[in-house]
């Protein structure tokens, strides 16, 4: 056996040192000791070349391998350090995940619901193949009396209040009372087939928890060949239907009179009182959603249609009542009070876009 | 109009119950909106005795009265003065509903003593108005469940709404006919009237050629009445619906006015000077009438009068002077038609809301005018007595006979379906009209109580109507082969993103009223007067708004009235410039005040919030211009916004010199001041026209794109410069530096104070840099900074801050 350095007391004085350290600068400090460029193991490495032949062999094993002991061992007891470490911080460091935090932005801010609403509506007529027009809020007697068929003596004047203003260049100004202006405008302006809704602003002198004296409409319109009432009763039940989120609706259709529709019907929808709950579309009592009819063969002459060779449906219904049914509010004025703390709890969320495919709603 | 049923049965014979009768009515059109039913309503009341009263321990004005019942010994408290043992009375027990007080009866302690039920009042029983005590039934009544015949209520009221086209509802008899019709019943044939004359009127009645030529007038004169109360069937059959019978003459003509749909005038033959004269009134002449109010008439109205002056507003109101009363002993009847719209016209000039105006301007029944006055003549001979004159009419009596050529097929062409041929002959026959048959049209003679049937159309209705709208079967609506397009407009699409752009950015949408006050807009600009609402609903709201602002500030006001502080709000909707069509158009605007909600509002315990300030006004608008695809490089900023905005806190978004797209910045404290507001509010206004219309959707295919792997160098620059120099032209002049790889530049300190000469600020501007071919080298950087310090320093003598 040849002789070479022995390496074992070096290994033992090591080792015992990397098993006392206190903290992790005194563990660097051993690495360099032992590992660095001057320290021990570094040393004995450098020391193996000058050995004889025959031992040069076994005692670079012995070195690389003490290096490679040391080497781990050190990395063992960083890792321990290290873990026991940030068990101490983390152990005085806790949050009372209990707090409560503010809303934010996106449950703040709410969509209004007649916004919402005319939405909905939007997107069911749409489906059926509705475009969307509009119309001027102010209107004169022209389109939102004479051309439908509501000459000044007529009765039906009474059935509205309306609001005037001054009058411009001999012309009667006044702010419509419904939307149905919309459809001699539309009517004027394009050639059949035509299928419009018109959502908008409509006024009346009026003020109580269920008439304000401005409120919204939707109109529809379809002027086609063939259009008839059997469409008409299938347009309103799906648009209830879809309106409602219900499979099935008992409906009522009832004669009535309106100057600009012949025949003309109002619609209701069957309902009953659950506690303070109302539930629409099943039950003993009526409620009135929306009146309608076919357009009359006058109105069609007014605005240059040949009633023999056209037809058309119309119906208007009221958005703040739709949406008073569906979503159960009581009094029509809040809406228009601008309330933060009954917009807050009436309101829509900005992402509640409605969509069929989603669900209106739901 | 209200009718009861057994009045119904007067014309109609039908066995049909009342809730058929009333399902009827509103299948055919004659909307039912309220019925009255006693065997509904009185069903738990049952008639008493008192048999014993003791004094109310506690109270000196209660009494204890013990009542025999046909539920047996029943005790109850009651105040009225009126009881006394033997008294017949109506009891209602516990948990009976008192139609008068609009409340279910509960059993209570009344100052410690149990009461099994009540006594009612006539005001309880909503029988009238009368609550002096408790109602005393007929001492001969028997203790029983039947209380109809003793309070005479056993008759159900019907209130139906009718259309303004139906005149021919308006009396029951219409209303019986169209039931018959509908197959509820049969209608009973109209008594004839038996007439005998003897005399001619003496006094001259004449129409002058100044009134409208379709007048047609009858007269009847009756000697020697004797005016009485009304018999009290008629009497009932008055108040059931409504009205307070007067005497037997007025009576008699608001009966026929509601059976008959007959309006008839009486007037008091005696007071009548010399003769009578249809005839226009003069400017200025005035009528006391029978509603004890003088109107002051004008050259339209059309009027009765005598030697003296005028005696009645014709078809509208009789006059007080000629009226019949109590004394009256020779009475004239007048039955008339008159034009309708002569009628409309006047009533709504002189504001006068009758029963006879209501009918006469819908249109009466021409037909039946004589009939109708030989009615009344002997209605009143019935009950008054006397003599009847000849008759005597003026005008021209109405025999038009109106016919309609009626294509069969208009039924499935209007309704989709198509009904048998007999059915429809059968249905128009049943409402009066008369048929004569050519091939496959039908010459329909309309009846001269219907004044709504012109074309087609409406004979199609009255088909609908009566055959019942369940038979129109859903037919479903052609749908386009495939994907449906879209239907929403860009201004349309915009609107809506728009909302939930702003909503998503924490503000609360309102609707407010499109009307303000003058006064509040008058803040903010210059009314036009076109705009003012000739007839407003109230001083607040009487001017059709030109800016949206100032409804916003109401509403901020409104919110902070009730305790609100943190207030974001925001409204788009139509503004008016002036009354045209063209005129309109649409802003969004928006207010924010307070402590940025976001962050946690007033009371953050991470210690975040901070003041709203114009930069809040400023990022909603950008928000929406960039929702839109208007990028930041695409308008620029000025600073001469609207005169309610704070002159140095605001800024103004314009493309181009004349394009303003809207408006941002805190509002002027003067405005606040005025609407009592003591805290600062940030504004914006944006002309959503504009930005629909001056922009077009985003390209869907985007242009290419490269990334970059090499790392970018950021370079941070704190220049000194002069205070007023804006950071928009500093920006601009970096990003004019012809370098591709200045990739961005942020803004991230503003300094002036400690250290920064008095008239100068330092600006901290951060430069990323981006190479996309390799790395950069040090000097390759240094290169890039001297010459963003050289453009600057040259452009502003800025400084580079040591």
């Amino acid at each position: 056996m040849s002789k070479f350095p022995d390496i074992s007391n070096l290994r033992v004085k090591l080792l015992k040192e990397i098993r006392d350290i206190k903290s992790l600068d005194q563990l660097d400090n051993i690495r360099i000791s032992a590992l660095g460029k001057k320290g021990a193991v570094t040393s004995l490495l450098k020391n193996i070349s000058s050995q004889t032949i025959e031992v040069r062999k076994d005692f670079g094993e012995q070195v690389n391998a003490l290096k490679k002991q040391i080497t781990d061992e050190i990395e063992i007891c960083k890792s321990a350090m290290q873990q026991a470490d940030i068990a101490k911080k983390i152990s005085q460091d806790t949050i009372d995940v209990t707090l409560p935090l503010t809303n934010t932005n996106l449950e703040n801010g709410k969509i209004h619901p007649i916004s919402q609403v005319t939405e909905e509506i939007i997107e069911i007529f749409s489906d059926m193949g509705f475009d969307i027009a509009e119309g001027p809020d102010i209107e004169d007697e022209h389109h939102n009396f004479n051309s439908l068929n509501i000459p000044e003596s007529h009765p039906a004047r009474q059935m509205v209040d309306t609001f005037y203003l001054p009058g411009k260049d001999g012309n009667s100004r006044l702010l419509r009372t419904h939307t149905s202006p919309v459809q001699i405008r539309t009517m004027m302006r394009e050639e059949p087939p035509i299928r419009i809704i018109a959502p908008g602003r409509t006024y009346r002198s009026d003020s109580d928890q269920t008439h304000t004296p401005m409120f919204h409409q939707v109109e529809g319109l379809v002027i086609d060949e063939d259009a008839n009432m059997g469409q008409l009763k299938w347009c309103l039940e799906e648009f209830c239907k879809a309106f409602f989120e219900v499979d099935n609706i008992k409906m009522r259709l009832r004669p009535s009179y309106f100057p600009f529709t012949e025949p003309s019907l109002e619609v209701d929808i069957a309902c009953q009182k659950d506690k303070n709950r109302l539930i629409v579309g099943e039950g003993t009592d009526w409620l009135e959603v929306l009146g309608s009819g076919m357009v009359h063969p006058q109105v069609l002459r007014n605005v240059n249609l040949d009633p023999s060779k056209y037809k058309g449906f119309a119906f208007g219904l009221g958005i703040d009542r739709l949406a008073m049914l569906k979503y159960g509010m009581t009094d029509l004025r809040s809406f228009f009070d601008s309330d933060l703390r009954w917009l807050r709890h009436y309101g829509f969320q900005a992402l509640d876009i409605p969509s069929l495919s989603r669900g209106l709603s739901e | 109009m209200k009718f009861t049923l057994s009045w119904l049965k007067d014309h109609l014979d039908t066995n049909a119950s009342l809730d058929e009768i009333c399902n009827k009515l509103n299948m055919i059109g004659l909307e039912v909106e309220d019925v009255f039913d006693p065997s509904e309503i009185y069903k738990d009341f049952t008639v008493c005795e008192i048999s014993s009263i003791k004094n109310h321990p506690d109270a000196d004005k209660l009494k204890i009265c013990t009542l025999n019942t046909v539920n047996g010994i029943q005790d109850v408290v009651c105040g009225a003065n009126n009881v006394r043992i033997g008294m017949k009375a109506v009891f209602a027990p516990e948990g009976s509903y008192i139609p008068g007080l609009s409340m279910t009866l509960q059993a209570t302690k009344i100052r410690g003593i149990k009461s099994n039920g009540m006594l009612l009042s006539e005001r309880e029983l909503s029988l009238s108005d009368e609550h002096d005590g408790i109602l005393e039934l007929d001492p001969k009544s028997q203790i029983s469940n039947n209380i109809y015949d003793q309070i005479n209520k056993s008759d159900p009221v019907i209130e139906i709404s009718i259309t303004p086209n139906r005149s021919d509802a308006l009396g029951v008899r219409g209303i019986a006919r169209d039931l018959s019709a509908a197959n509820i019943g049969k209608l009973k044939p109209l008594k004839a009237t038996k007439i005998i004359s003897k005399y001619d009127i003496q006094k001259e009645i004449k129409i002058n050629k100044d009134v409208e030529s379709n007048i047609y007038a009858s007269f009847r004169l009756i000697k020697n009445v004797k005016n009485c109360d009304s018999p009290k069937w008629l009497k009932s059959r008055l108040e059931a619906i409504g009205l307070r019978p007067i005497n037997a003459l007025v009576d008699v003509t608001n009966y026929l006015t509601y059976d008959l749909n007959r309006p008839l005038h009486v007037f008091d033959y005696d007071k009548i000077n010399k003769g009578l004269e249809i005839r226009k009134a003069k400017a200025g002449e005035k009528i006391l009438a029978l509603d004890d109010k003088e109107y002051e008439l004008s050259r339209s109205h059309t009027i009765f009068s005598d030697d003296k002056s005028p005696e009645s507003i014709a078809g509208i109101i009789g006059g007080k002077r000629t009226g019949c009363d109590n004394g009256t002993e020779n009475v004239l009847v007048e039955s008339a038609v008159w034009d309708k719209i002569n009628i409309a016209n006047t009533g709504r000039e002189l504001n006068i809301n009758s029963d006879a105006r209501y009918r006469n301007e819908r249109g009466i029944d021409h037909g039946f005018n004589d009939n109708g006055l030989d009615k009344a003549v002997e209605m009143i001979k019935e009950i008054c007595g006397g003599e009847i004159s000849n008759k005597k009419s003026v005008g021209k009596p109405l025999n038009r006979q109106e016919k309609i050529n009626f294509n069969l097929d208009e039924v499935s062409r209007l309704l989709g379906i198509s009904f048998k041929k007999s059915d429809i002959t059968q249905i128009l026959i049943g409402l009066g009209f008369s048929l004569s048959e050519k091939n496959n049209k039908i010459e329909v003679t309309i009846p001269s109580w219907r004044h709504d049937i012109s074309e087609n159309a409406c004979i199609v209705e009255e088909i609908m109507r009566i055959k019942g709208t369940d038979n129109i079967v859903p037919i479903p609506l052609k749908k386009s082969v495939g994907v449906s397009s879209k239907k929403l407009n860009r201004a349309q699409k915009i609107r809506f993103n728009v909302k939930r752009v702003l909503a998503s950015r924490g503000m609360m949408e309102i609707v407010s009223y499109s009307f303000i006050s003058d006064k509040i807009a008058k803040l903010f600009y210059q009314v036009n007067d076109d705009l003012r609402l000739l007839n407003p609903i109230s001083m607040e709201l009487n001017v059709m708004r030109q800016l949206l602002m100032p409804s916003l500030l109401l509403s901020v006001k409104k919110n902070l009235d009730k305790g609100q502080k943190d207030i974001s709000l925001f409204e788009i909707s139509n503004c008016y410039t002036g009354v045209n069509p063209e005129d309109q158009f649409e802003f969004a605007s928006g207010v924010r005040l307070g402590k940025a909600i976001s962050h946690g509002g007033n009371n953050d315990w991470r210690g975040n919030s901070r003041d709203y300030d114009s930069f809040d006004a400023k990022e909603d608008i950008i928000a929406i211009l960039r929702s839109v695809g208007i990028d930041d490089g695409n308008y620029k900023i000025t600073r001469d916004a609207p005169q309610y905005y704070h002159p140095g806190k605001s800024g103004v978004i314009r493309q181009g010199p004349v394009n303003v797209l809207g408006h941002f910045g805190e509002i002027h404290p003067t405005i606040l001041q005025d609407l009592d507001i003591d805290t600062p509010i940030f504004a914006f206004e944006i002309f959503m026209d504009k930005i629909s219309s001056k922009t077009r959707a985003k390209l869907r295919v985007r242009p290419g794109f490269t990334i970059s792997n090499f790392m970018p160098v950021t370079r941070d620059f704190a220049f000194v410069i002069n205070k007023d120099t804006k950071a928009e032209e500093i920006l601009h002049v970096i990003k004019r530096i012809k370098n591709t790889m200045i990739e961005d530049i942020k803004i991230f300190d503003i300094y002036s104070g400690k250290n920064i000469p008095k008239n100068k600020k330092s600006i901290g501007v951060s430069v990323i840099i981006q190479p996309y071919e390799k790395t950069l080298t040090d000097p390759e950087i240094e290169e890039i900074s001297k010459m963003i310090i050289s453009e600057i320093g040259n452009k502003f003598e800025a400084e580079i801050r040591s």
